[in-house]
Parts: C-alpha cells; structure tokens; sequence
C-alpha cells in the first residue's frame, strides 16, 4: 500500500475547488460478467434483462484521495465520508472533531438496484451533501477518478453521460416513432381505441406481409408487434412507402396528371375521379390522395397514374 | 515352446509400479535414496566440486543422513472444500442442460422516472413510472384508474385519474391528489405505495385490473465434464539390484505412500477432485462459440459448463460488500447496515459465513474496538486474556477471537477456510479477506427448505454413474513398457437463489 500522507496544503475546500466544475455523473459498476439469469418474459424482448452485477454493491466509507501537487507528484490523501460532515479529509475531521455518525448505515454508501433487473448505476447529482459528491468522484473506489492510485483497481466507473443517453434512448427513439405511425392508424380516447383507419391497415398490412383478412383489431396488433420487435425497420419501410406515394401525387399534380378541383382529385386526361372528400389545405390533400392511392383496392388506380405520370415526365424532358 | 510371461500377474504390477526414476534425477537424492543404478552405492559418490568419486563424503552423507525424504511443506491442500461443505449427493437429471428458476417477492411500491412538482394545489398531474414497474415487455404496469397511491413519508393519498401507456416501459399516470390543498410532489426512485384495489361508487361495473405476479428468474445450466489422464512408464524392476529400497513419497494431499503404487494414477483422482473444487467455487460457463462445436473444438454444446459459486453470487445478483482493507472489517459500521437491508427484504437473517483467516483478524480488531467506540460506560470488554502465570509472574497472553455473531434475530455462523488463504491453491490476499455468506433460510420449495446449492449428475439411475477411471496395461496393446489410465467425470452445478447470498471482500 502506497504511503498515505497528511499535507497541510490540501484541505477539502482546496479539493472542491479544484473540481468545482462537475456538475453531476453517473457511476457504474465496473465489474460486470455474464450470469445466465434472465428475467422470465423477456428472453426474447427487444429488451432483455440479464444479471451482471450484484443486486447491491457497497462502496467503503474510507478511502484514499490521490492528488498531484503542484511539483507534478502524486500524493494521497486519507478520506472518509461522514453524513453531514463538510470535510472530507481525515485529519480535518480529527482536527474539528468529527466522528462517524453513531447509526452506521447513515455513513454507507451503496449502489442499489431493482428488483427488476441489475442496472447497478448510480446518477450522482451536485446537490445536498457536497462530501459524498466529491467522496465518490475522488477516492480511489472510482476508476474514472482524476488522478488514481496505480495498485488498486476500482470497484466502479464514469459514464460518458451524454454518450450514455444517446445509446440507452437510440431504441426508446425508434421505437417511438414506430409507434407514433402504428397510432396514426387508429383513434383513441384515453387508453382506449374507438375507431380504426382500416384502409390504412390493409395498406400496412401488404406493405409488411400479413394477411389482410382477419379481424382488423387483430390486423392492427399485429401491425403494433412488428413495430415494436423491429421499429428501426419498421420505420424506414412505412416511411419510404408513404414518403414516395406522397412525392409522386406531387409531381403528378404539378405535371397535371391528376388535377385538383375544389375536393374532389380526377386524372386529367380521362377526367375519371380518383377520389372525392378532399379537405384541408393543399399539403393535407397530397396526404390524402397519397393514403387512398396505398390502400390495396386502388393498386390499378395507382399503377394506372404511375404509368400516365412516367409519360408526362418523358414528355417534360422532350420539351427540354 | 510358449514364452513364459512373467508379467502375467497382473494385481503384483497393478499396485507395485514405481515411479521416481522418472520424477528424481538429482544426483544427491539419488544416492541418498539409492534410487538411480547409475548412483546405487554411496561409495560412487562423485563429489560436485571436484568432479571425482569421493567414497568418504559419500559415506558420510549416508550416515548423517537418517530422514530421508523430508516433506517440506504445509498442512494438505483443502482442495476438496467445495464437496465438503456444499456435497450432499449428486441429483440425476435425464437431459445434459438444466434449469434453475427461482421467483422472488413483487414489490408494491412504484417509482416515478423523473422529479414531478403539480401546476397547483389540487392540480392533477402526469407522472411516468420507472421502466422497473413494468411487467410483459413493458407493456402492463400495476395502477389502474381510480387506483389509491401513498406517499408514506408525507402521509399523502393521491388518486390515479387517468393513464397513458402507449409507450412501453414509460407508462403514465395521472395523479390527483385527494385533498384539493395539496400539490402533487414527487420525487424521482422513491417508492410510493400502490393500493392494490381501486375506489368506486356504491354501483360499479368491471374495470379490468392488472395483477402484478412474483418476479421469475431463469438461468439456463449445462453440464462439464472434466478428464485427467495419466501415464506410467515400466522400468522400475530394472533399476534396484544392488540396494531394494522404497523411500516414503508423499502426494498432494501430504498423505505418505511408499513408491509401489503409481502416484500419477492415485494422484488423478486427488487432481480431478481438484479440478471440480476449483471449477464450482469460480469457475465460469464456456460461451466462447470459437471454443465450442460438436467435434474438433474445446468443448461440445452440451458440455459448456455452469457458474461456479463466486461469479454466481457477484454477478447473479448477490450482495457485495467491499470493505476498506486498511480498516479491517467493522461489524458495527459495515455489518449492521448489510443485515439491515437483509431485513428491509425480507431475506435470510441466518447465515453461514465462510471465512478466509484474514477476514477473521480483521473482524477480531473491530470487536475489540467495538466497546470503546460505543462509548458503554465503564463495560469491560476482554479483549486479551493472561494465562497462568509462572514464579516471575510473567504470563502467557491470548488473543480472544470470535467465531460466531448474534443480535436481534440475526445469526452469523463463521467456518474458516483454509484454501481461502491457501497460496499454493485458490488463495490469495484478496480471497483471505473473504467472507461468504449462505443464507440458512429462505429457499424452499412449497414452504420446505431447499439446499442453496445443488449438484447434478446425467444418467437415470445411481447406477449409470458419470465417473469413470480406466487402466491400460500398454505391454498387452502396444508391446511398450508402460502403464496408462484415466479418469473422468461429467458434473452439474448450482447455486440457488444467488439473491440471498452475500459476499464480503477487501475493495483492494
């Protein structure tokens, strides 16, 4: 063991200010290893909850603090966390008389988890008991601590939070907007559906492979799984799908192949009416002859003014 | 004219093989032992330093020398602790995997994911729950509407109103507080308590409700099998004309044996129960699939192995108490609040704890430490004691240790471990300072206790049997002079409900 030293140059104020700008961290257990307990349920989730760490893991309330001096040298220095006591080092606590708290489990420090699963982090904010903030940030328990001893090894880590975030939400964010599209197909009160867009899910449903048969409710819960199994993919197919009816209407119209009269949308060369009902503003029109062209029993129909749509772009670039 | 075979007495050379040509070729040993023919006497003493036959310092070695193999060496490996302790008899299983499965207790406390402060008083207010109060993929949670929640601390009962779970694993209440006065204020990975009914009027009709059921762990196991062979070349009958002698060896175990029985065949099965210890106190599952494939790899699918007790409980889900080294384990300041949280679960409070010696001492410093710090008046406590004392009055001082700890319904039972400090096998510092703790309660299966940790064996009957030792007599297959065998065994392992155990180690 490293000689621990008492130096009258480093105090706790000294220490508090030199990392006055950590705001806040989040620690992890730094030694996590394959189990084999799984959460019963979830072995074949998007979100599987293993076992990789102890339920709770204590953190000692006395430790070491390394430190570099200002020759560059590194010193340690003897901690000890203490509720309620401002000072984080021994020989300050001694000199002002401060003893461990007479209930002991106040003093101890832990990271817990739940009982569903072992996350075994711990978000530590700057607020309340500045002690325990720096305790934690500082002694050599911390493998991501500033300057560390080279002859202990840690018992838990620094997260990158930022880069934490991003990776822990990157599924809940695909996941999200797959179901923001899954509930566009239906109308809820509460928790509660009340009406389908059953065109719509039929759509879906030739789009992604299911039968489009059954029950609609059925329709739409399978629609629901497929988008919560795979909602990275299930995004980039519904979006690609819907985003290229809708750019095609567009050109359509501005090539004149479909027209737009008051609600209702006709081919301009036949004059036949593709659909009626239109409401809203031009944009919400595209919309919706974008959705009526996707429903499975207009395929002909949107074949039919995909072909008249290829003729006039030809043409356009004839003019050209 | 048939060759008369003169090794035809197969149980002589079964028990009578002689292995230390083999081992020994030190020059010394072999004239002190008489072991090698080219050294049989010590008149062929070749003195090192001068390179020459030295009849006189060989005879004098010989005759100073009246032990002639002195085992240097410490009390016997305890590699067998693991069976010791924890082997009660192998179970039979008809399949090469298993299952251990455990279900825990469900918590009716829910957390809310963030801080969440009400617009107003009385003001309703959305609140999400932690990911932890989900069940079925994150798509059930337990409050329903016009469910009760309490925030125990505050004394304060808020309705549930409305919920939103079109998001899984992020489901939202809306909370509005019962007395229109207060503000809806709560904090994030506090527990709030849910009432398990909801209100209704004096007429109601179905609502469906959620049962939250106990939490099911799952671990999937498969068996080892473990194999140590050994071989044994013949030349022992060859060697001995002039002196016959058979110096006492010792084997691993430190149990003395003379040089008749083939140690390589004895000791495979000291080292294959080795093995087993080893690989079931911490040992690991092999999951490398580069080392896995039904032929040509380390292992096949069926034979990948199980958790060994030590990653079982810091990796399964154990309580992990690191202690500072440097202060020693203090029963006041690191047990007290570890039993504490034992009991805030419910788990075991009786424990058997094994121990390394280290952990002994330094829990024996913090014992005689204990009174003063506690500051009890003017209570004695015997920390030392003289013993009888001679006519100068000089007497002997013992050192009083603990062995076992009781308080309030709490009860810690310390075995010592002598492998834990044991560096010529599985100890070293660390592990010194080791304590496990068994739970004594806790397991069962409708309502009688289980054992913690189990052993298992593939076959459907004791009689199949999973180990095996074979000898071969290669003079009768190869034509060569030597002696072959092996043994081995398949095994299954676990540990039960890693939960309740805990472990006790020096953070550094």
């Amino acid at each position: 063991m490293s000689k621990a030293v008492r130096t009258d140059s480093w105090s706790t104020d000294k220490l508090f200010e030199q990392f006055k700008d950590v705001d806040s961290f989040l620690i992890s257990i730094s030694n996590r290893q394959n189990s084999g307990w799984i959460l019963d349920g979830t072995e074949n989730s998007s979100k599987p909850l293993f076992k990789d760490c102890p339920t709770r893991k204590y953190i000692p309330n006395t430790g070491r603090i390394a430190v570099k001096g200002e020759d560059g040298k590194v010193q340690y220095l003897n901690a000890r966390y203490i509720a309620g006591c401002p000072y984080l080092l021994v020989s300050e606590q001694k000199e002002y008389d401060y003893a461990p708290n007479q209930d002991p489990s106040v003093d101890k420090l832990y990271i817990d988890t739940t009982d569903r699963g072992a996350s075994g982090m711990m978000h530590v904010m700057k607020e309340g008991d500045l002690s325990k903030f720096y305790y934690l940030y500082l002694t050599e328990y911390n493998n991501s601590a500033p300057v560390r001893p080279s002859d202990t090894k840690g018992l838990y880590q620094i997260l990158d939070l930022s880069k934490q975030i991003e990776t822990a939400s990157e599924p809940d964010f695909y996941l999200t907007d797959a179901l923001y599209y899954v509930d566009s197909l239906v109308q809820r009160v509460g928790t509660k559906v009340t009406s389908y867009d059953e065109k719509k899910i039929d759509s879906y449903c030739t789009l992604l492979a299911l039968s489009t048969t059954r029950e609609v409710g059925l329709k739409f819960k399978n629609i629901r799984d497929i988008a919560k199994s795979k909602p990275k993919q299930f995004i980039e197919l519904v979006s690609a799908y819907e985003d290229t009816s809708g750019v095609e209407v567009e050109q359509a119209i501005d090539l004149n192949v479909i027209k737009i009269d008051g609600k209702t949308a006709v081919i301009d060369s036949t004059n036949s009416v593709i659909m009626g009902g239109l409401t809203g503003k031009a944009d919400n029109k595209v919309k919706q002859i974008s959705n009526f062209l996707l429903q499975p029993e207009n395929k002909d129909l949107y074949e039919t003014i995909k072909v008249l749509l290829k003729d006039a772009k030809n043409k356009e670039l004839q003019n050209v | 004219m048939a060759v008369p075979n003169i090794f035809n007495n197969a149980p002589l050379f079964r028990e009578h093989t002689l292995s230390l040509n083999d081992i020994l070729t030190l020059p010394r040993f072999d004239t002190l032992t008489q072991a090698n023919p080219a050294v049989t006497s010590y008149n062929n003493y070749i003195n090192p330093e001068t390179g020459q036959p030295d009849p006189n310092l060989g005879a004098t070695w010989a005759k100073n020398v009246y032990e002639q193999a002195i085992r240097v060496g410490g009390r016997p490996v305890d590699f067998d602790f693991m069976f010791k302790m924890f082997h009660k008899g192998t179970k039979m299983t008809e399949t090469k995997r298993f299952f251990n499965h455990y279900i825990g207790d469900y918590n009716y406390n829910i957390t809310p994911a963030a801080n969440v402060t009400g617009s107003g008083a009385g003001a309703a207010t959305w609140v999400q729950i932690s990911p932890a109060n989900h069940g079925s993929e994150g798509t059930l949670s337990f409050p329903v509407q016009n469910m009760v929640i309490i925030d125990k601390e505050q004394l304060i009962s808020y309705v549930v109103t409305d919920i939103d779970t079109s998001v899984d694993y992020a489901h939202k209440i809306k909370l509005t507080p019962q007395d229109p006065s207060v503000t809806v204020s709560l904090y994030q990975n506090k527990q709030y308590l849910t009432v398990p009914a909801a209100l209704v009027g004096g007429y109601s009709c179905q609502q469906l409700m959620n049962n939250m059921q106990s939490i099911g762990w799952t671990q999937q196991l498969k068996y080892l099998r473990l194999k140590r062979n050994w071989s044994l070349t013949l030349d022992l009958l060859r060697g001995y004309r002039d002196k016959f002698q058979f110096p006492v060896i010792y084997d691993h175990n430190g149990k003395a044996m003379d040089s008749w029985i083939a140690k390589e065949e004895l000791e495979a099965n000291y080292l294959l129960k080795m093995a087993w210890n080893i690989l079931t106190f911490m040992g690991s599952p092999v999951l490398n699939s580069a080392l896995i494939a039904n032929t040509g790899a380390v292992v096949d699918p069926d034979h990948t192995g199980f958790y060994g007790l030590l990653p079982s409980i810091e990796f399964g889900g154990g309580t992990e108490l690191p202690y500072d080294p440097a202060q020693g384990f203090d029963f006041e300041s690191d047990l007290e609040p570890l039993l504490l949280y034992q009991d805030s679960v419910k788990l075991s409070n009786k424990f058997l704890v094994l121990t390394g010696k280290k952990f002994m001492t330094s829990a024996d410093w913090s014992t005689t430490k204990m009174v003063a710090r506690s500051g009890v008046g003017s209570t004695i406590y015997e920390a030392y004691k003289r013993m009888g004392a001679d006519s100068n009055d000089t007497t002997g001082l013992r050192k009083i240790g603990i062995k076992s700890y009781d308080y309030r319904d709490w009860a810690l039972d310390f075995k010592e471990q002598s492998s834990f400090s044991d560096l010529r096998f599985i100890g070293s510092s660390k592990l010194s300072g080791t304590a496990i703790g068994m739970p004594m309660e806790g397991i069962t299966i409708d309502g009688s206790p289980v054992d913690p940790i189990a052993f298992y064996e593939y076959g459907t009957s004791q009689a199949t049997g999973s180990y095996e030792s074979n000898f071969r007599d290669m003079r009768k297959i190869t034509g060569c002079d030597s002696l072959e065998g092996d043994v081995a065994q398949s095994l299954g392992f676990e540990v039960k409900a890693p939960e309740l155990w805990f472990l006790i180690n020096p953070a550094y």
